[in-house]
């Protein structure tokens, strides 16, 4: 029992208490008010800043790509399919695999094949077959149609539209016109060792380390060594559509890359680097399409170099043949991995890698028209070629 | 100018002489079947064209393995008429170049030992016989050297054989030995000089290592096949006094600078001496009207 004096200090408390109680039941709706305008208030906030990131900080979702099987063609040489007798429907493009060549329809498939008797110069406006020791040279369109014949104990070769012939010492060289007439001669100063052409021009390195470019009349655009290392050789050379741009790969003991371009009449070093590669064979190295990016071999894989923006980027590859390739529409660069395992790689201008493509051959060659990827593939069992369409998903 | 430029190929050749290593034969009883400077195919040859009794070809000397180029390398839209070729820098600036060669394997080194088995000998590449090519290429002059210059001398007694000598006018082609005058005008001498091959049968057109030209008792060219360089696109061959350099188009025929022929009789002397050492020397007289 409570004593009385003590209900009276409660009774006196109490009401103090209770006041309290009022003051803090009044503070506790004044608290939870303002707790709930917090909440409101952060709430908005929150929501805010999300609608912000959502459209200031997004990033665009990668690009993914598939590749659809249109046809797969059989390649057996000396062997006229049943399409050859019909008139094409698609571009005729060449493909070399395996000991053999020919053409095929973008549309349909294998149009023609043979075997490679000496050698065979092929270009998407015609090609040439000839023997180890050929007396005369026989040049043909893409459906085999005999253009023009040349007495000639020499090899043809042909690049950006034009028809080359190659003398027996490795430096004399004849340019041909559509007809057969000769447009020009010339004896360079040492071994031929690297090769470009494009309409503009055709360039050539030697193994002294010269390069020469020549226009179609055969005057001199070009006569430069870039020099700067131990021994002077040119390895690789590639020239854009327009001719503006040159690049080569050459020296020992240091290794470079260098890219030349027009300026006025003249040729002039815009780019240059050591590349630390040692290549002492013939390097690959290529134009796209549009002249704006040049790729070539580079030890673990292949280098990309912008040509507006003067950069480059290095991407990883086993061994890649065919380094230029490239979808044109679609920004993607294609390159081709040697070995037992081919795999097709793809990859934007910047160096994402967007897939890869994987196969078996034995030996594999790529030709792309628009958004078609031609791959001519060679296994134990056969050789194949295969047309697959790229779409973005 | 003619003195420096004897100067310069004295000191070129002594330079060479005394750094440049000794050479060995590439193959073993070895036999000539292309000459530096003869033709193959309708183009001079930069080299000497080798067959061995078998067909090893070996290094012929030490050197470092600069450039290998297999036709089947389809990197390059150039084709091999080479073949398959291989460069080893010797030193000094000289390279030690083996072409036509059939598919070699991979050397494994970046050396090339003297001796060292390089390639087995088979059809290869813009040849039109059996054989291979070796060659000696000068980077600092950019000139193709004789390579009979550097290697052992080979035992020969077969004198060249002088098929041919021409006065070419711009209309007409006067063949010594087929007339008696020539009308007076400017005219270009064109001879064409010829070694026995080994079988003693076949003659093949030779660009004589030494020839020596007298008209009327003056010396009009005295020259040496002993390197070769591009000028102005072309082959030419050194020449010691004729003010432009003698010129080989590709069957073997030497063409020397045009000069007037004046009015009076005319004898003309020619000496054509190989590598051996065997001369043959032959003279002409005729009457310019």
């Amino acid at each position: 029992m409570v004593a009385a004096a003590d209900r009276r200090s409660l009774r006196t408390w109490y009401p103090e208490d209770l006041q309290v109680q009022e003051d803090l039941g009044q503070r506790g709706m004044r608290q939870g008010m303002e707790e709930q305008a917090r909440r409101r208030v952060t709430g908005i906030l929150v929501s805010l800043f999300a609608l912000a990131y959502f459209f200031v900080c997004a990033i665009p979702l990668p690009k993914v790509f598939s590749l659809k099987p249109i046809w797969a063609s059989p390649i057996i040489s000396d062997n006229l399919p049943e399409s050859s007798s019909s008139a094409a429907t698609g571009p005729l493009l060449p493909f070399s695999i395996g000991g053999s060549f020919g053409y095929f329809d973008t549309a349909r498939g294998l149009r023609f094949a043979s075997r490679i008797p000496g050698g065979v110069s092929l270009s998407r406006e015609g090609y040439a077959a000839y023997d180890r020791v050929p007396a005369t040279i026989q040049w043909r369109d893409v459906q085999g149609k005999l253009l023009f014949e040349t007495e000639a104990a020499a090899y043809p070769f042909m690049a950006g539209g034009r028809r080359f012939t190659l003398a027996a010492d490795q430096a004399t060289v004849t340019e041909l016109d559509g007809a057969g007439k000769e447009l020009w001669r010339r004896t360079f100063p040492s071994m031929l060792t690297a090769f470009d052409a494009s309409p503009a021009m055709a360039l050539f390195g030697t193994f002294d380390g010269r390069l020469l470019g020549l226009s179609r009349e055969g005057q001199i655009l070009v006569d430069f060594v870039p020099g700067g290392s131990r021994i002077d050789c040119v390895f690789g050379a590639a020239v854009s559509p327009d001719g503006k741009t040159i690049a080569a790969v050459t020296g020992l003991d240091r290794q470079r890359i260098v890219v030349m371009e027009r300026r006025n009449e003249s040729y002039r070093v815009t780019w240059h680097r050591y590349t630390g590669s040692d290549y002492r064979r013939p390097v690959a190295m290529a134009f796209s399409p549009s002249g704006d990016m040049l790729s070539y071999e580079m030890p673990d894989g292949f280098g990309l170099y912008d040509v507006l923006k003067r950069t480059e980027r290095l991407l990883v590859a086993r061994e890649p043949s065919h380094p230029g390739a490239a979808i044109a529409s679609k920004g993607v660069m294609l390159a081709l991995e040697d070995g037992p395992k081919g795999d097709l790689l793809a990859f934007s201008h910047e160096g994402t890698r967007y897939f890869t493509y994987g196969f078996a051959a034995l030996e594999a060659s790529l030709e792309i028209e628009g958004d078609s990827v031609f791959l001519g593939v060679r296994q134990d069992s056969g050789m194949d070629l295969l047309r697959l369409d790229f779409g973005e998903e | 100018m003619r003195a420096n430029r004897l100067m310069s190929v004295a000191l070129s050749f002594t330079v060479l002489l005394l750094s440049a290593s000794a050479l060995d034969w590439p193959a073993a009883s070895v036999a000539m079947v292309g000459e530096f400077g003869s033709p193959n195919l309708r183009v001079p040859i930069p080299g000497l064209v080798l067959r061995g009794a078998d067909p090893s070809i070996r290094a012929a000397a030490p050197g470092e393995i600069s450039f290998i180029r297999r036709p089947s390398d389809s990197r390059t839209r150039l084709p091999s008429a080479f073949g398959t070729v291989l460069v080893a820098e010797g030193g000094d600036g000289i390279a030690n170049v083996y072409a036509y060669l059939p598919e070699i394997k991979d050397p494994g080194a970046l050396r090339l030992s003297a001796g060292a088995l390089v390639a087995t000998r088979g059809p290869a590449g813009l040849l039109d016989r059996d054989g291979f090519l070796f060659s000696l290429y000068d980077r600092k002059s950019s000139r193709w050297i004789n390579p009979r210059l550097f290697l052992p001398h080979l035992a020969d007694g077969k004198a060249p054989v002088i098929r041919h000598l021409s006065l070419d006018g711009k209309d007409h082609s006067w063949v010594m030995g087929e007339q008696k005058s020539i009308p007076q005008g400017s005219y270009s001498l064109a001879i064409e000089v010829a070694e026995l091959a080994d079988s003693g049968s076949e003659v093949i057109p030779v660009p004589p290592h030494f020839l020596r030209i007298l008209i009327n008792g003056e010396q009009l060219v005295e020259l040496h096949a002993e390197v070769a360089s591009v000028v102005e696109g072309k082959l030419s061959f050194f020449s010691t006094l004729v003010g432009n350099a003698a010129v080989y188009d590709g069957s073997g025929r030497l063409t020397l600078a045009s000069r007037l022929f004046p009015r009076g009789k005319t004898v003309i002397e020619l000496l054509a001496r190989d590598f051996a050492g065997n001369e043959r020397s032959l003279g002409w007289t005729f009457t310019v009207e």
